[in-house]
């Protein structure tokens, strides 16, 4: 077993100051128990670095991806339009009824026709810009 | 490969079968490391890196580059991983339960499979956290900081997992070799 005084350095041996780095290989030529554990050390990480290193996804990844995809939801873009929408409609609708003092049927029917438009061109939109990866 | 500013232009246009193509030509690899680090086995790190891989492209419309895009794609990783974990561990606990799984669960592990090379089964033998960190950092070309940015912690705790991992790799190794060596003497 190592030193106890130098178990930290030999661990982190590859990555010591020149100077820790001098310490440690003058005192791991006097000691069989450091010399043996830092051996064991730089065993480990050849090893590791073979077993490990350049490991990538296999090609059948990607397939089985692009097979499974569907298109993602434009639920959550057509509800954001369709609520900034609304709220401009009303605030217009307040703006001429308070201007105008256009009775509240007229209102009602600009405000009928605004939606209509609003969803047509929403739906528009999300058809134009629907994506499959398929 | 694409840069994440390429990727992030693309969606910014709405092109998103686009941005994907060139995400998933960026980061498949990355995932596939990340989900092999965290969960230990090659066939269940491909399933989570493929239902990661779906997540992203399903929220890929709400993505608003609040943080970076590999930020976003590790943290899913992450999650899908620590799923796929908890499901296989609620799976192994309940199928226990069953008195004919238990006899098969009892019996000398190995026998069907091939046996790992000693130092895999060294570094399946870690704690969770050190396994993931070793097997991410070798994994990735003994990069400090895109292990620590995948795993998604400061490189100080990453720096403190390898030296744990290290020290008990190698205390595995010597008692393993002195144990070979025994066995040499013993035979002789």
């Amino acid at each position: 077993m190592p030193c106890a005084e130098f178990e930290a350095k030999l661990i982190d041996h590859a990555n010591l100051p020149d100077a820790d780095r001098r310490l440690v290989s003058e005192h791991v030529a006097a000691c069989a128990g450091c010399r043996e554990y830092l051996a064991a050390l730089e065993s480990m990480d050849r090893q590791l670095e073979a077993h490990f290193s350049g490991i990538t996804a296999p090609d059948r990844l990607r397939t089985s991806v692009f097979a499974s995809a569907e298109a993602p939801s434009r639920i959550p873009e057509l509800l954001d339009g369709a609520g900034w929408i609304a709220i401009l409609g009303i605030a217009v609708a307040i703006g001429w009824y308070e201007r105008l003092m256009v009775d509240v049927a007229t209102l009602a029917w600009i405000g009928a026709s605004a939606s209509v438009v609003a969803v047509l061109w929403l739906s528009l939109r999300w058809l134009s810009s629907s994506e499959s990866l398929k | 490969m694409a840069s994440e500013e390429e990727i992030l232009g693309l969606l910014a246009k709405e092109r998103r079968a686009q941005a994907f193509e060139m995400l998933m030509e960026s980061f498949q690899h990355k995932i596939f490391r990340l989900a092999y680090s965290m969960i230990g086995e090659r066939s269940r790190a491909e399933d989570a890196a493929q239902e990661t891989l779906l997540r992203v492209w399903k929220a890929l419309p709400r993505f608003r580059a609040e943080s970076a895009l590999s930020t976003w794609i590790y943290s899913i990783t992450r999650n899908c991983c620590l799923t796929a974990i908890e499901r296989s561990r609620t799976k192994r606990s309940v199928s226990l339960e069953d008195p004919g799984v238990r006899v098969a669960a009892e019996a000398p592990p190995h026998v069907s499979h091939a046996p790992l090379p000693d130092i895999e089964r060294m570094v399946a033998d870690l704690p969770d956290e050190c396994r993931s960190a070793v097997m991410l950092f070798y994994m990735e070309e003994k990069s400090y900081e895109e292990t620590a940015r995948a795993l998604g912690v400061p490189l100080g705790t990453l720096k403190t997992r390898l030296h744990r991992a290290r020290k008990l790799l190698a205390e595995k190794m010597i008692t393993m070799k002195k144990g070979n060596e025994s066995d040499a003497v013993r035979r002789v």
